[in-house]
């Protein structure tokens, strides 16, 4: 019975509870798409630690990281590359040969890493096939292909189809040799990472490091959302309680740093809207109940009791937050899926150095844990403001109340 | 107009509530957003300084071949006109002087590759608080002839504090460089790559090893205040020439300055996002204000006020309230920062233990920079004059029958 | 059919003229290299570093069976004296007297220069593979200080793990003196210039004793080595080129 009349009290003064419903919408709204814009905002950044370089975890052998010797393998790497393959959220692996390796050419050497890994297994794991700015990755030439970087290809001097050496120490501790033809050049916004990481076919580095069939000095697996992370990860550690397991947090503390201060400070700004939220909504149901000060105190003159005065008005509340806030929730998340599908592009004027074509372009993500807990407590403000002002409203003298103007 | 001004001053105070009530939309305004931003400004410099404090500096001066070829042959002499020149630019902090390169580090089983860092001890701490990340061992006294060096290069080489390391490299112009160090410490730095190569030496007794007298390969610089950097940066690079060079950190680590600059974009999304929730809030005010005082606008128009005159009545009122929130909001929120700024807020969780692992202070810091208070007012009194267009609107097109009869 | 006969035999015999002149080419030169090297050799040698702004000279004794075995020995600068560098196979041993320790190369250290000269630790290894890693082709004739030269053009075999896109080297027809060699890279630049003068007696034979490579690309860069004594086909034998005696060598 009192929801009708609070319903009817809603639309006798459209004015007052669009705005008090606008409020709402604009707050709903804001609070969905400003985590759904952060966490796009944070994938792209781990994007390019994660995609590019890391991936989600590695698997060595436990003093690989450490000693950085060759001999510190990981023994049947292919069958485990099958196995993994089968786990829940993981949707790329790739087994790869690590070795501390020269490069040179006519102009001069550099210390690199040299990753032999399948070209076809390397793209599940890692986005760098993707930033080829010169030649292609692994096409084009048929034997001993290379990619590498272009800071790299600058300081070699040498260009696509150029011949490159590369030398280190094998399985058997002598040092080896082997000529190298580069397939492609590749560019990232990490210029010491194209500085010392080298590509070239796990076959043929296997052959050359004269390494057993099947070993390997790391596997990167890569998953389909980070959710899965810990959850795959403890599946390998159980699978290969021997072997190094670790995950990009592990690896690249730097960028889990970025990603966890990050979450909190997303958080203590989301706090911030929501308490500008709120006062809003306060300051405008105030402002309404003191319109509307006659007629409550006809009400409270014709008999209707203040605890029912009370209910009446928080059920506006409540029904103009329910109208307001579903609108804006789907406001908020239509906008946010158009955003991810088209990409909200921020200028690169950070050309300093030459333009990479890497413009920051964000994708808005919905995380729906985050989501649906700003939407509660959207709501949950918007009912809560509408406390004060609704004390208020009951310690009216009905009798001066009647007098207003 | 006076009068008007003196008018509209007066009907604020008629009815104090509901003045009140929409100076505090524009209040709370004023604190929340000043607020949001003094805390990105803050964590957006500390973030920087983060980063410069684990090895490179705000600025480094070098030799001007260096940054192309880090041999050893592109070293410089620390002149006393290099000194004053720096010393006559405000802001400057730290001046740390370097010599580092390439050698072979060998322990009796073992051979690896690592960076050798000669530095003042003092002066370097203070940069880097490396002797906080000691483990074991002591830190470098100056002029001592040991090193200290990362756990991770150390465990390779099977090594510990009171072992004996064998350092061999390229020295200046050619000369072989090899010498025994003993081993004063042990530090655990958060950057694993750092850990595998690092080691610290005396810069005296680095200068000796590598046959490089006097010779430094940087003078790393930290400043006072990160906003300052660019400009203390033309200021040095106008002052120094060929065959130095100055060069700031974002030249050196472009990529950092992507990480942090992506964050201050994504800053300003959430600002607007805030700015477009505290509009509404002032706009509903305003909005309620208005139509709660139809009756008194239709009885002024009616007894004979033209509307023009009542629409910019509005618009002073408008300001006056935007004026005093403003102000008000302001001040408040001076005390409320100079506090934070103080007393930064700490992390806690997983958030906070990463920062600890990585070495820096678990806090949310604030800053105290002008334009975090200039900015926000500006926005915001821009927004109120835009709202103000709503009574001003509402006043001239306003209906007496309709409004007595509110 | 006699005549088919006789067009396959003229056939034959003019491939095995061009097959000939190939081998000389590559016989040629395997002489020069020989002429330089011989089987095992004692040498005193004088270097010298220059740069634009700084020299420096070294003098060191160097033993050499083979392309497998060699030793050297710094005898100046005083600060180097006594450094002992022994090379086995492709591995590199360096004995500093100084701080008394005896340190193996690893792979990292490859590519830096030996000694602060224009040489890598990897140059010292690698065998000399100009005869095996090239195919050799005699492109004309010169004459270099005098000396009637043939020009030969040294092209990498593809699988050949060295960096150069092309070799040519001037070497004397009469008595193979290597006078020349210019090295470029595989666009064709020309990246190195090596020139052999000197010619004196020295030991058992007659060969060129002065040695000067210059970068093209680096303005005032330049390395010269010089023999000041040299015997051939010394008796040398295996068990000298080891560690143990990298400590008593002098």
């Amino acid at each position: 019975m009192i929801i009708h009349v609070a319903w009817r009290n809603i639309w006798r003064n459209p004015t007052r509870s669009l705005v008090v419903i606008l409020a709402m919408v604009v707050g709903m709204f804001a609070g969905i798409f400003m985590v759904s814009f952060a966490k796009g905002m944070m994938k792209e950044r781990l994007n390019h630690g994660i995609e590019t370089e890391v991936s989600h975890i590695q698997i060595h052998h436990p003093k690989f990281r450490e000693a950085d010797e060759l001999k510190y393998q990981i023994t049947d790497v292919f069958q485990k590359t099958k196995d993994i393959e089968k786990i829940e959220g993981v949707n790329g692996v790739s087994p790869r040969i690590v070795i501390q390796a020269m490069i040179a050419s006519a102009e001069t050497g550099s210390g690199v890493n040299l990753i032999g890994a399948e070209p076809e297994s390397e793209k599940t794991v890692s986005n760098l096939y993707t930033y080829i700015k010169e030649g292609k990755w692994f096409e084009g030439i048929s034997r001993n292909p290379v990619v590498i970087g272009q800071k790299l290809a600058e300081k070699l001097n040498v260009h696509v189809r150029s011949k490159v050496v590369l030398t280190f120490q094998d399985d058997q501790g002598n040092i080896t040799s082997g000529a190298f033809r580069i397939a492609g050049i590749y560019q990232t916004v990490n210029t010491s990472f194209d500085e010392t990481h080298v590509y070239v076919r796990f076959d043929d580095l296997a052959q050359l490091a004269s390494l057993q069939q099947g070993a390997a000095q790391e596997i990167a697996v890569h998953l389909s959302s980070q959710k899965y992370l810990n959850q795959v990860k403890n599946k390998l550690s159980s699978m290969y309680p021997n072997l190094e397991v670790l995950t990009w947090k592990k690896l690249n503390p730097e960028f889990g740093y970025i990603n966890d201060v990050y979450d909190y400070y997303l958080y203590v700004f989301i706090i911030i809207i929501l308490l500008a939220l709120g006062f809003g909504i306060v300051n405008t149901i105030l402002m309404a109940i003191l319109e509307r000060v006659k007629e409550l105190g006809m009400l409270m003159a014709i008999g209707m009791k203040k605890g029912r005065i009370f209910r009446m008005i928080m059920w506006e509340s409540v029904m103009m937050s329910i109208i307001g806030g579903t609108l804006g929730v789907g406001i908020g998340l239509l906008v946010t899926i158009w955003t991810h599908h088209s990409g909200l592009s921020f200028d690169s004027y950070k050309a300093g150095y030459e333009a990479l074509g890497y413009g920051s372009t964000v994708y808005p993500i919905i995380d729906w844990g985050i989501t649906i807990n700003v939407m509660i407590l959207v709501f949950v403000t918007g009912i809560v403001a509408a406390i004060y002002p609704a004390l208020k409203a009951l310690k009216l003298n009905p009798a001066e109340a009647l007098r207003t103007e | 107009m006076k009068t008007d001004i003196k008018l509209a001053w007066r009907n604020l105070w008629r009815n104090k509530r509901r003045t009140v009530i929409t100076i505090a939309s524009i209040f709370f305004g004023v604190i929340l957003s000043t607020y949001m931003t003094s805390m990105q400004e803050g964590s957006y410099a500390k973030m920087v300084e983060n980063a410069v404090r684990f090895y490179s500096g705000h600025i480094q001066i070098q030799n001007e071949d260096f940054w192309e070829n880090k041999t050893i042959n592109n070293t410089f002499v620390e002149a006393d006109s290099l000194k004053e020149e720096i010393a006559s630019v405000p802001g400057i902090q730290l001046v740390v002087p370097r010599l580092e390169s390439f050698a072979l580090a060998s322990s009796k089983q073992l051979t690896k590759g690592a960076m050798v860092l000669g530095v003042d001890p003092q002066k370097e701490d203070q940069l880097t608080e490396i002797s906080k990340k000691l483990v074991r061992g002591k830190y470098l006294k100056e002029g001592s002839d040991g090193i200290l060096m990362g756990e991770t290069l150390a465990r390779y080489l099977q090594v510990d504090v009171g072992d004996t390391l064998v350092l061999l490299g390229q020295g200046y112009h050619g000369i072989n460089a090899a010498g025994l160090f003993p081993i004063r410490g042990i530090f655990k730095h958060p950057s694993p790559t750092l850990d595998r190569q690092l080691i610290y030496m005396d810069l005296s007794t680095a200068q000796n090893f590598y046959s490089a007298d006097h010779l430094l390969t940087s003078l790393a610089i930290l400043v006072n205040e990160a906003d300052e950097v660019s400009h203390i940066v033309n200021q040095l690079k106008a002052k120094i020439h060929s065959p130095y060079r100055v060069m700031s950190w974002d030249e050196m680590q472009p990529e950092l300055v992507q990480q942090i600059d992506g964050d201050r974009d994504s800053g300003v999304i959430m600002k607007v996002i805030l700015f477009l929730v505290i509009g509404f809030g002032i706009l509903g005010t305003i909005i309620m204000m208005v139509a709660e005082r139809r009756r008194e606008f239709g009885v002024m128009v009616s007894v004979g006020m033209q509307k023009t005159r009542l629409a910019w009545m509005l618009i002073y009122e408008t300001f006056i309230i935007g004026m005093m929130g403003i102000l008000s909001g302001s001040l408040a929120s001076l005390p409320l920062l100079y506090y934070q700024y103080f007393h930064p807020i700490r992390m806690g969780g997983q958030g906070g233990q990463m920062m600890i692992d990585m070495g820096f202070e678990p806090y949310m810091y604030f800053s105290l920079a002008p334009k975090v208070f200039t900015f926000q007012v500006l926005i915001i009194f821009i927004m109120i004059m835009v709202i103000s267009i709503y009574p001003f609107v509402s006043a001239l097109m306003l209906k007496e029958n309709k409004a007595l009869r509110a | 059919m006699k005549t088919k006969h006789l067009i396959v035999f003229l056939l034959i015999m003019a491939l095995g003229s061009v097959s000939a002149s190939a081998q000389d080419a590559t016989e040629i030169v395997n002489k020069a290299n020989e002429l330089m090297r011989g089987q095992s050799n004692e040498s005193v040698m004088t270097m010298k570093i220059i740069r634009p702004k700084w020299e420096r000279t070294l003098q060191f004794k160097g033993w050499s069976k083979g392309t497998e075995y060699s030793l050297i020995y710094v005898l100046a600068p005083a600060k180097e004296k006594g450094q002992v560098f022994l090379k086995r196979g492709k591995e590199i041993w360096n004995w500093v007297p100084s701080i008394e320790r005896m340190i193996k190369i690893p792979p990292s250290m490859m590519m830096q220069s030996w000694m602060g000269s224009d040489l890598t630790n990897d140059d010292l290894v690698k065998e000399s593979s100009i005869v095996e890693d090239y195919n050799h082709k005699i492109i004309g004739e010169e004459k270099i200080d005098g000396y009637d030269c043939y020009k030969i053009e040294l092209i990498p075999k593809e699988d050949a793990a060295v960096v150069w896109g092309k070799i040519i080297t001037w070497i004397s027809k009469e008595h193979y003196y290597t006078l020349k060699n210019e090295y470029y890279d595989e666009d064709g630049y020309l990246v190195n210039v090596e020139t052999l003068s000197k010619i004196k007696k020295m030991g058992d034979r007659t060969l060129p004793t002065y040695y000067e490579i210059v970068p093209v690309d680096k303005k005032g860069h330049k390395t010269t080595m010089e023999f000041n004594d040299v015997k051939f086909n010394v008796p040398i034998k295996d068990s000298f080129f080891s560690i143990q005696n990298m400590k008593t060598v002098h």
